[in-house]
């Protein structure tokens, strides 16, 4: 049913947890089956210098805010608004049909992290 | 990889006794029992011999069993069989998909149809029951035992009540039948839903209780087996798998092996309260079936934590098995008036007559790393912050 990277970023999630010096948040909830996911992120001179995520939701939902952080770490903001919700389920070698929204809810928190209208480097700290 | 198969209620494996004695019906003792011949007596004789065995399990007469595809379709008849435009019909909100589906096309039709919310442990009131009586009140339908949590229906006083207002009164007895013991007389129903697969038989088959005197309209139309109340050639395998499965229930339940059950699920509960902060065991303060828990962990999604457990080699489910493919919160859970983040929380553990210590051993040695891995990543757990939920 779930690929074995899915089950992978499951079991052993990558930057989960809180952020030390964050200044910017995101958070997307899908109040269809109140999944949740949450991303803090350090931006430093327009790129993601360093990002976790939380989340509460189902397998598929963990493993791509998972992968997502992966994808977007280092990258430049413009270039990580371009990460879309068929990037993220491809490099998890696809998402059950039924799990499509967890990609996208990812995508979701990293854009509202992004459009936090990117404040000024080290001001606008987000405890984590 | 150990395992632990802890999602009876989803469907209860077949006892061996129950396979060896079905095994002669798929070769040499095949069968049409409303055949004349030799083969076709000998399968008319399984069958009564089977119908023996289920009235036996219920208090019933065997002229009073009529056998069915399981638990849906006994309770489709039920709903849809003595009703008309018109009617009115009082069940529970904690009912089966298969009741408020067949309430929700009765509305449809133009019966009004009452659904009474249960207590916060998940009890229907009898009080409420009566309140909701009218004239125009036909049908009365609340089940014996829920299946997500466990928790038992005031089924008798109910019964009493609709049998006071000239209401035909149908209890869904599904999850209670082999768990509890069953006794028609004692309920005042017309009509008993049970399923072969819930109490170790096989799946599609069931039986329906039909009281003396009362002619639900059937909903499959043929020939004049079950006594013209449900056409088509009787499955006769899986009824005799659920007479020797009925015969297994009425043994199991006179042997006290019911007592160890709940010592069993009572480990558990007592486990996991001790060991993990802040769950809780919904419905927990009302009398329940010996085999069900439902367990609450805030600040967790249940669907990631079957996983979880899934991946130990666990068997549990987030709610009823019909509604895992849904992204709704458990409707029986919201009724009871839990929030839908805790709602979604919940998992559901239900044992069997095979269930072994050491299965539950391997589910509470795994359970409560696995639910400190989620809510370690979670966005809505924050140790020691939360305060004491009610009815912790």
């Amino acid at each position: 049913m779930y690929t074995p990277e899915v089950l992978d970023h499951f079991r052993s999630p990558r930057n989960a947890g809180a952020l030390e010096g964050a200044n910017a948040r995101g958070r997307a909830e899908n109040p269809g089956c109140g999944d949740e996911v949450e991303l803090l992120v350090r931006l430093e001179d327009g790129r993601i210098a360093d990002l976790r995520f939380r989340a509460r939701g189902c397998v598929a939902t963990i493993a791509c805010a998972s992968r997502l952080t992966e994808l977007a770490s280092g990258r430049p903001v413009v270039e990580a608004l371009g990460i879309c919700a068929k990037t993220i389920a491809a490099s998890l070698g696809g998402l059950p049909p039924a799990s499509g929204h967890a990609a996208a809810l990812a995508v979701e928190a990293l854009r509202a992290a992004l459009s936090g209208a990117a404040p000024v480097p080290g001001t606008n700290t987000v405890p984590g | 990889m150990e395992q632990a198969y802890l999602d009876n209620n989803a469907t209860a494996p077949l006892l061996p006794a129950v396979f060896e004695a079905m095994r002669p019906y798929f070769g040499e003792r095949f069968g049409n029992p409303s055949s004349a011949h030799r083969r076709g007596r000998e399968a008319h004789q399984a069958v009564e011999e089977a119908r023996e065995r289920v009235a036996a399990l219920l208090g019933a007469s065997p002229k009073e069993i009529v056998f069915t595809s399981g638990g849906s379709e006994g309770d489709t008849t039920a709903i849809l069989g003595l009703v008309s435009p018109g009617d009115h019909v009082i069940t529970s909100a904690i009912e089966h998909h298969a009741v408020l589906k067949s309430c929700k096309r009765l509305e449809r039709a133009g019966t009004e149809v009452t659904y009474l919310a249960p207590d916060a442990s998940g009890r229907v009131n009898p009080a409420a029951v009566r309140a909701a009586l009218r004239p125009a009140t036909r049908l009365v339908s609340v089940m014996m035992a829920n299946n997500e949590t466990g928790v038992l229906q005031p089924v008798e006083e109910i019964g009493w009540i609709a049998a006071e207002a000239g209401a035909w009164f149908h209890t869904d007895a599904v999850q209670a039948a082999g768990k509890v013991p069953v006794d028609v007389a004692r309920i005042g129903c017309a009509l008993l839903t049970i399923s072969g697969h819930k109490l170790h038989g096989p799946p599609g088959v069931g039986a329906q209780y039909v009281r003396r005197g009362t002619f639900p309209r059937p909903l499959i139309y043929g020939g004049p087996q079950e006594r013209g109340f449900r056409a088509g050639t009787e499955n006769l395998p899986a009824i005799v798998g659920l007479g020797v499965a009925a015969s297994l229930s009425v043994e199991w339940l006179a042997s006290g092996a019911a007592a160890e059950m709940a010592a069993q699920r009572d480990r558990i509960e007592r486990t996991v309260l001790d060991s993990i902060p802040q769950s809780r065991v919904n419905g927990a303060g009302a009398p329940r079936v010996p085999n069900t828990t439902s367990l609450l962990f805030p600040g967790i999604s249940a669907k990631a934590l079957v996983l979880a457990l899934d991946l130990d080699g666990i068997s549990v489910s987030t709610g009823s098995a019909c509604s895992t493919e849904s992204s709704e919160p458990p409707y029986v859970l919201r009724a009871m008036g839990l929030r839908p983040e805790d709602a979604y929380a919940t998992i559901r553990c239900s044992l069997g007559k095979q269930t072994t210590s050491a299965e539950v051993g391997h589910f509470l040695r795994c359970l409560a790393g696995a639910v400190a891995h989620l809510r370690a990543i979670s966005p809505s757990w924050t140790p020691g912050s939360a305060g004491k939920c009610p009815g912790a």
